[in-house]
């Protein structure tokens, strides 16, 4: 007995750039949101802060459970595309909305961004920013906005908390190790889809337990 | 299918009670959220006592109807530029209930925001309509929407015991919707898009694999985004696949058609509909084309109060052949979107079959160029795939602006563009149908 009933989504995971689809049971989306929930309070956004979120369909298995700890935390939420079409609708809200946080930040939106002549910097001033790792490179030089890294790490996802320095991944979830440099993760829990010492083909650079934020979760610095 | 299969809803004493029953509880609703709103939008309360009209007034939806004000997308941009609000005055910012923001397309001009308490109406009003279209406990369904204005909640399906397959809303998705739909038999795909189906189209056509066998297990398709057109459905039907048409119920909620499709049906006990002239305010006969007015009757924190929607339609209040006594209505355009040649109207929907019968334009992209609400002659840009042209382009421009002039009695001149050109104006389910040049 897994204590698991069915799916209640199907996502997906990226497993060395390939698409899998990946059914989770609501207890899995919980103890993710539980996860994603201890990385986001250490920012100490007031309650009603304003947040948007950009993000693509196909990311649920990891955006679902952000935005229920969205919610949970008593956040008002705006959602965008992460493309280069919905890019409008990121400015709209950024400028028009008192928004706090910016979460999700992608590639393309960077590339929507400058194709229409907006200067990232200037407009996330101020602001939370949470950006895939490649975006994160780009976005480095910028200055004035509290910029961190969030990234799906194969099944797992990961996000760094106010303090920096690697992503939080959920070690009530995950038992992650490195081999070779590459990030090996096990499912702690039961899942509907499981996972043993699965190779994500992420290059990690170091591990951490302690972390200044207070929490246990493993912090994973990508290479 | 049949409707008989169909025939069991998700609230059946809701889609099915007595219409003198369904204006009663109306009525109720309208009263209750009157009150709501007044108190807590600043826009309403502006936009009442401007008019001279106190809540207390209203008693009855009579009342309602001949007193109360109207709104539209340019009353929210006032209030919000005179007032520094980006809320437009529809909530205020510190109003506990308020848990989400979404926004309109922008299609017609600048994104309206749309606050919400913790869930929109429309999360609801899906199950209700996968429901009646027979999804049942356990069925997955293929969710491909293409934009998710309310994030991934997925809180609609959740309740009716459905599991969402999430995908992007993109031609590069399809071989992975493809495999999604043999491997876990979805009964509901939502939602097919203009550019999606016909991105199946060819995907179909260069792959040795049969489109009938891919859906078979499919019961409902939503298609959205714009309308659908003849030759869409038919092309549909030939893989298996019933599409029925959502449409925006003024940005209050949505609208989808049910096995008649005789028109959709919107949720009237969330919504008061009210169709009436488009440049007065006197109601049009049930048959008759109308502006389609909104008011919410559910969700105080987006109080759209006689809303003008912008949206021409045709409503019907018979009862239906599907078994609700809840109207259905025809979506016919949008009023903004009319362009008057040498007067004779002209809207998309009637151009939409001319040019997506064409081999050349199958795609069915084109824009009305409309730099002002008359014109002397019907300047067209169109899409067409270069590798289908039978002859020279030149030729087909020539063909195509034959064939319309023919079918409108206008003067036609037509701009031949690649599709690839035209959906990059994107978003990407879309291209706006009307462009000032």
């Amino acid at each position: 007995m897994t204590g698991l009933t069915g799916p209640v989504i199907v996502g997906r995971y990226l497993d060395h750039g390939r698409a899998e689809f990946y059914p989770l049971a609501e207890p899995e989306v919980q103890r993710v949101s539980r996860g994603l929930e201890r990385v986001l309070r250490t920012y100490d956004l007031p309650a009603r802060s304003h947040v948007l979120v950009t993000s693509l369909a196909s990311q649920v298995a990891a955006f679902m459970p952000l935005e229920r700890a969205l919610a949970d935390m008593h956040m008002i939420v705006s959602n965008a595309d992460a493309s280069l079409f919905d890019v409008p609708r990121v400015v709209m809200y950024v400028r028009r909305f008192d928004v706090r946080a910016v979460l999700g930040i992608a590639p393309a939106v960077l590339d929507g961004l400058a194709a229409q002549g907006h200067d990232p910097a200037a407009l996330f001033a101020g602001r939370v920013v949470w950006a895939t790792p490649e975006a994160c490179a780009r976005l480095a030089p910028a200055e004035g906005m509290t910029l961190r890294m969030w990234s799906e790490l194969g099944p797992a996802v990961g996000a760094e908390c106010v303090h920096g320095g690697g992503l939080h991944v959920s070690s009530e979830e995950w038992s992650c190790t490195v081999s070779d440099q590459e990030l090996v993760l096990s499912s702690r829990l039961p899942k509907l889809v499981g996972f043993k010492a699965h190779r994500t083909g992420i290059r990690v650079a170091s591990m951490e337990r302690v972390c200044p934020c207070g929490n246990t979760d493993i912090r994973v610095r990508i290479a | 299918m049949t409707v008989g299969d169909r025939s069991q809803f998700w609230h059946d004493y809701l889609e099915m009670m007595p219409r003198e029953e369904l204006e009663s509880l109306q009525e109720t609703r309208l009263l209750r959220i009157l009150h709501d709103c007044h108190a807590s939008s600043p826009l309403i309360r502006e936009l009442w006592d401007k008019a001279g009209v106190a809540v207390s007034d209203i008693r009855t939806i009579a009342d309602f109807k001949a007193r109360a004000p109207f709104m539209d997308k340019d009353t929210l941009r006032d209030f919000r530029d005179r007032h520094d609000d980006p809320f437009a005055g529809l909530v205020r910012r510190d109003d506990p209930r308020l848990r989400m923001v979404s926004s309109t397309s922008g299609t017609t001009g600048d994104s309206t925001p749309l606050p919400h308490s913790l869930r929109a109406l429309s999360e609801s009003a899906y199950q209700r309509y996968y429901f009646s279209l027979g999804a049942r406990s356990g069925d997955y369904i293929l969710h491909t929407t293409f934009t998710f204005r309310v994030g991934h909640r997925h809180t609609g399906p959740a309740e009716g015991g459905l599991i969402p397959i999430v995908l992007d809303h993109s031609p590069a998705e399809i071989p992975r919707i493809v495999e999604a739909s043999l491997r876990f038999r979805p009964t509901v795909f939502t939602t097919m898009s203009s550019p999606l189906l016909s991105a199946f189209e060819d995907y179909f056509e260069t792959v040795a694999i049969d489109p009938r066998d891919v859906f078979k297990s499919y019961k409902v398709t939503i298609f959205g985004g714009e309308a659908l057109s003849v030759r869409q459905r038919a092309i549909a039907q030939g893989w298996g696949l019933e599409l029925f048409e959502v449409m925006n119920l003024g940005d209050v909620s949505i609208a989808v058609e049910c096995p008649m499709h005789d028109g959709a049906h919107p949720h009237e006990d969330l919504a008061l509909i009210e169709c009436l002239q488009p440049e007065g305010s006197d109601p049009m006969p049930d048959g008759a084309v109308g502006e389609m007015v909104v008011t919410m009757l559910a969700d105080p924190m987006l109080p759209l109060i006689r809303f003008r929607t912008d949206d021409l339609v045709v409503i019907d209040r018979t009862r239906c052949g599907c078994g609700r006594t809840q109207m259905r209505y025809k979506m016919m355009g949008r009023k903004s979107d009319q362009l008057f040649v040498k007067g004779v109207q002209i809207l998309p929907a009637a151009l939409r079959p001319l040019i997506d019968s064409e081999i050349e334009s199958r795609a069915g992209l084109f824009q009305i160029i409309k730099p002002s609400a008359t014109a002397e002659v019907l300047r067209l840009r169109v899409g067409h795939n270069p590798a289908n042209l039978q002859t020279s382009a030149v030729d087909y421009q020539a063909r195509l602006e034959r064939k319309i002039s023919g079918a409108l009695s206008v003067d036609v001149s037509v701009e031949l563009v690649s599709d690839a050109e035209l959906l990059k104006l994107g978003p990407p389910h879309k291209i706006p149908r009307v462009a000032k040049q």
